[in-house]
């Protein structure tokens, strides 16, 4: 382990060091700098319910046909910093030649951002369809973060195995 | 102890420290780079420079010395020592020229001079360590080299210098000397604190050659008697000390809490000597959670290291300066051992448990002490400021808890001097932090909770330099530039004011306000400053008043616009020279052609003659003076509304004899009557129950908050649509006590009927009070109320109508819920934008919980379209600092309100990034167990 940690040392600093990074740009950011995630799940959200959104300046997209707003507390940022985390952590410590770690560490941010797109599509959507439901017991604030936390964690464990399982065949491979 | 040269504490006792000096450096230098001098920006860069090479430098040396699996060497601590006291010296002695005394102190974010000795002495002090452990391998030199003996020689060689120094000033006068003392000022101290310490280390070491007993009196010196004296010679609990030092000089520590943990720690660490190997396990457990504690001290007194010389040479009390010092070192020694017998007899991985377990439970019962305020704080504020009237406050609001978190709160911004300027070091900032997100509590309203909840009189506490408002500037001209823009159904007219300073004295202001007519808002603003014609921003109100007053005490440019109460406008500009004229403007938004009094001149704002519809909707219209003359005129009836004081037994006793005369007199019956009894809270109460009451039913609070009691009734009224309207007499024999303190002006829409309320005392003492001035004058005494008044209906589409005054005065009507939309200004093309601001503000008036939800929605709008609303500014401001520092503001402003999105939108929120990192970080840990 403290070997490994060694070895990685520079690209786990890099990449603490770019978590600081975003979660402070974050902390400024407006809904406008945030479309990169806003738009995409705005499009997919729209695309599976079937309703049209309004695009209010520096709030976010309004669907007024379910009365919620996607704006900044609900772009996935994140999930997305969680997850990009997590695999430069989980893919630097397969690799041996530093420049695999550091296309590693691209494509960790690259697969990173595509799932949370879709991610956080699919939360909103559950959200959505269980506010129609009209359940009284399902409108709490605490019910929403509870569906999110259940949400998040799954598809970051998820993730977690599925590149995991993929890396170490590709390790072997390359053993072989 | 030669864990201390890992590389990893490289970067936590070097990295670390330097890295936050150098951000909190960085934020203070882009705050005010653009009024330092060009000396004073080149002492920036190269101290930043100087930083940013430290920590690299250091960092790269811990990387190769992780690859090598080496450790610190000496020459790296001899010259990071050296670099150090280069380091801090240059600070020191160009202080004044990098941090000139022209910028105030407000706009930096704290002592940024106390910062670096907190943060470069860590890096220091692990300097000397390295040093220490090298001289250690050949423990003879060191005795031979150091002594005792030569920690009472140093203090004493600088006594006799000092004392030669005075006669021999030259020294002090030339720079040669200037410096020679300071770099054998900074050298004696380095060598003095070295000294101490291997003393220490020395001491420490020797544990196994020494007696038990001789061990004891060590400990019990080191660890109790030190710290003790320490603590009561700062909190002035020594007479004979006192007299020479200030209390509380590092900090108020005189809460038993401080001794009682400082006994207890004490004798945790004696007890290390003789303890039995069964209760090991939970005294390792009690002496880890207490080390915070012993930190807490080491980091506050950390940057007065340096001067512990001088202290010891002036007062001979610099010693307990170093206690922190030396009990850390002691504690540091028996954790370490009790750790490794922890290790031996359990595992690693328990020890470290046990001892991050420990480390969180004294931070973690400090937050809970201070939390457990933060609610009946805010439901206190919320109580006075906004309220939901609906809601139950008097089983919530514990008043002990409240009385104690004011007085925090009073001590804090009564300023008793202390070096660090703050009431606990650290501890108080992580107080405000937890109950006031980091925002201050205004005096003001302290004072007015403390008279709400504990009857304390107000007038009294407001005290202060209140500048009267100068009336040698006048206002010389105006020109009115109106124009109607058909796409927004909005006239724009442009108001240029010209002022001119009458006396031949500088500095004065120019200060007017004025009534907006209702339908108008303002919608950009200019002033000149040297010239150039400068925007006006829009900001926060409270974050624009608060950088008004800053600039005003230190007579800078500032132009400010803002709503008082109600539509009326304040206009202040400062400051002018002796004969000075200068300009200003603003622009205002109005729906229809109207006139406007503008200190003194009346103005004519857009023509009659541009055709145009009357403005209005479904929901909402305009009625201006001829429209209101068409309408037919109604008689409407009123009931009386006693509102009654019954703070005391006494008060209830005589309101009740007062009752009979004031029925009596004005020939009323006991069924026109609605009674309220008003204390801190308000209800009300049958004729014949209030007859029969013998003692006060309001068991909590001594306030007579009639505030609260006036704006209830009305809101009440208007939202239950009854068909009689209330007269307000409060009946009361003090009413100078009652606090009305809120803006009134802003109900007027609600209440159109009156504007008044009256007050009866004894027999035949009826007086009439203004309702809508801030002032609440007494107006005339009279002998009969007035039971009726005419007033203009106005009936929506739908049937609903609404109370209008009779008066020629534009009104202008909103239905607000169906305006909003669930509560969202949803921008439409046939309502014009600032009539979905007002609908939006009237909601808060209605309901003013919503104004702690909704209120940035608001501050969002009146942003992005440009326009002035209650809870926002227009302010111009002379340079960049001082925008910065007001955008800086306003952001933390921002963030403290709490609620950031509408509550609709709740649901979609994402969980919070830090939840999501601990659940994946216990999902890995139990990976790895399992696994």
């Amino acid at each position: 382990m403290n070997q490994m940690m060694r070895k990685n040392a520079v690209f786990y600093l890099l990449g603490l060091t770019m978590a600081m990074f975003f979660k402070y740009w974050y902390s400024a950011a407006t809904v406008d700098e945030l479309s990169f995630l806003l738009s995409p799940v705005n499009k997919l959200t729209s695309l599976l319910t079937g309703q049209e959104s309004v695009y209010q300046v520096s709030q976010g997209h309004y669907f007024q046909a379910f009365n919620i707003i996607i704006n900044k507390s609900c772009s996935g940022f994140n999930f997305f910093t969680l997850c990009s985390i997590m695999l430069i952590f989980l893919s630097v410590g397969y690799l041996n030649n530093w420049r695999h770690k550091a296309i590693a560490f691209g494509l960790s941010l690259l697969l990173a951002f595509g799932s949370t797109i879709l991610v956080n599509t699919c939360r909103i959507y559950v959200s959505i369809k269980l506010k129609g439901l009209n359940i009284a017991a399902l409108e709490g604030a605490y019910v929403h973060q509870l569906i999110g936390v259940c949400f998040f964690l799954f598809f970051l464990l998820m993730l977690y195995f599925v590149v995991k399982k993929l890396l170490e065949n590709t390790s072997k491979l390359i053993s072989l | 102890m030669r864990n201390l040269l890992k590389p990893a504490w490289l970067l936590v006792l070097h990295c670390l420290p330097l890295m936050v000096l150098f951000f909190i450096g960085l934020n203070d230098y882009f705050t005010i780079h653009s009024i330092l001098d060009d000396h004073a920006l080149s002492l920036w860069h190269l101290y930043a420079g100087l930083l940013a090479f430290s920590v690299l430098s250091v960092a790269v040396y811990a990387i190769v010395l992780f690859w090598k699996k080496g450790k610190a060497s000496v020459y790296y601590a001899l010259m990071i020592l050296l670099f150090k006291v280069s380091l801090l010296y240059l600070y020191t002695y160009f202080y004044e020229s990098f941090m000139p005394f022209s910028i105030p102190e407000w706009m930096l974010s704290g002592s940024y001079f106390l910062y670096a000795g907190s943060f470069i002495m860590p890096t220091m002090l692990h300097a000397l360590f390295i040093i220490i452990l090298y001289f250690k391998r050949n423990e003879s030199t060191l005795r031979r080299q150091v002594g005792w003996v030569s920690l009472l020689l140093i203090p004493a060689l600088w006594y006799i210098l000092f004392e030669l120094i005075i006669p021999l000033r030259g020294l002090t006068e030339s720079a040669f000397g200037m410096h020679l003392l300071i770099i054998l000022c900074v050298l004696s101290t380095l060598l003095f604190v070295f000294i101490a310490l291997s003393k220490i280390s020395h001491v420490l070491l020797r544990k196994k050659d020494i007696s038990k007993e001789r061990l004891l009196i060590q400990h019990v010196l080191f660890c109790l008697v030190l710290p003790l004296f320490g603590l009561a010679v700062n909190n002035g609990d020594i007479e004979f000390i006192e007299k020479y030092l200030s209390e509380n000089l590092l900090g108020d520590f005189s809460s038993s809490w401080f001794y009682v943990l400082a006994i207890l720690n004490g004798f945790l660490l004696c007890l290390s000597i003789y303890e039995s190997e069964k209760v090991r396990g939970i005294f390792f457990f009690l002496r880890s959670s207490l080390l915070l504690f012993t930190l807490y001290f080491f980091f506050v007194l950390i940057p007065f290291l340096p001067l512990s010389l001088l202290v010891i040479v002036i007062f001979g009390l610099g010693f307990l300066m170093l206690s922190p010092l030396f009990l850390l070192f002691f504690q540091g020694k028996i954790l370490y051992d009790d750790f490794q017998w922890f290790v031996n007899k359990y595992s690693r991985k328990k020890a470290v448990i046990t001892f991050v377990l420990s480390l969180v439970v004294l931070p973690l019962c400090v937050s809970i002490f201070y939390r457990i305020d933060k609610k009946p704080l805010n439901l206190a504020l919320e109580y006075v400021y906004s309220p939901d009237y609906e809601k139950d406050y008097e089983s919530y609001i514990n008043l002990d808890r409240l009385d104690r978190i004011l007085t925090r709160v009073e001590a804090q911004a009564s300023g008793d001097f202390n070096l660090w300027g703050a009431y606990q070091p650290f501890l108080s900032s992580y107080y405000r932090f937890l109950n006031f997100d980091n925002l201050q509590l205004s005096t003001k309203k302290v004072k007015q909770l403390r008279a709400v909840f504990f009857g304390e009189a107000m007038n009294e506490r407001f005290g202060g330099f209140v500048r009267a408002r100068d009336e040698v500037v006048v206002l010389k001209d105006t020109k009115v530039e109106s124009q109607y823009d058909a796409s927004t159904g909005l006239w724009k007219s442009w108001i240029d004011l010209e002022m001119k300073n009458t006396v031949n004295w500088d500095d004065r202001t120019y200060e007017c306000s004025f009534t907006l007519p209702e339908g108008a808002w303002i919608s950009d603003y200019y002033l000149d400053v040297h010239g150039e014609r400068k925007s006006g921003i829009l900001a926060e109100k409270r974050a624009a008043t608060w950088i008004f007053r800053q600039i005003w005490n230190t007579n800078k440019d500032p132009g400010i616009l803002y709503y008082l109460d109600g539509n009326r406008i304040a206009l202040k500009v400062y400051p002018f020279l002796a004969g000075e004229q200068r300009t200003t403007g603003f622009e205002i938004s109005h729906l229809a052609p109207l006139r406007l009094n503008l200190d003194g001149q009346d103005l004519q704002l857009g023509s009659a003659s541009t055709a145009q519809d009357r403005p209005g909707g479904e929901d909402w219209v305009y009625l201006d003076g001829a429209a209101k003359g068409e309408m037919e005129r109604i008689e409407q009836k009123a009931y009386i509304h006693l509102l009654v004081d019954v703070r005391s037994d006494s008060a209830l006793k005589s309101a009740q004899r007062n009752l009979n005369s004031f029925l009596k007199e004005q020939s009323l019956h006991p069924e026109q009557l609605k009674i309220s009894l008003v204390g801190t809270y308000f209800k009300s109460i049958s004729y014949d129950a209030f007859k029969q009451l013998n003692v006060s039913k309001l068991s909590s609070g001594q306030g007579f908050f009639l505030e609260r009691a006036l704006k209830k009734s009305i809101i009440d009224h208007f939202k239950s649509g009854e068909e009689k309207y209330p007269v307000f007499v409060v009946l009361s024999d003090e009413i100078d006590d009652a606090i009305m303190e809120g803006d009134f002006r802003q109900l007027s829409f609600m209440y159109p009927q009156e504007d008044k309320f009256y007050h009866y005392k004894s027999e035949a003492s009826l007086s009439a009070y203004s309702l809508w001035s801030t002032e609440h004058q007494k107006l005339e005494d009279i002998e009969m109320l007035d039971t009726s008044a005419e007033v203009l209906l106005y009936e929506f589409a739908d049937g609903s109508n609404r109370i209008l005054k009779a008066d020629s005065k534009p009104s202008l009507l909103i239905k607000e819920s169906p305006l909003l939309k669930n509560g969202l200004m949803l921008e439409d093309a046939t309502i014009p934008v600032p009539v979905l601001a007002q609908a939006k503000w009237q909601e808060f008036i209605l309901d003013p919980e919503k104004k702690n939800r909704d209120y940035l929605d608001l501050i969002r709008f009146s942003f992005e379209h440009r326009l002035m609303t209650p809870l926002t500014s227009f302010i111009v401001l002379e340079n960049a600092a001082q925008e910065a520092i007001l955008l800086k503001k306003q952001q933390s402003l921002l963030k403290g309100e709490p609620n950031f999105d509408a509550g609709e939108v709740t649901g979609m929120s994402e969980p919070s990034f830090y939840l999501m990192l601990l659940l994946l970080v216990l999902c890995w840990l139990l990976k790895n167990k399992f696994s």
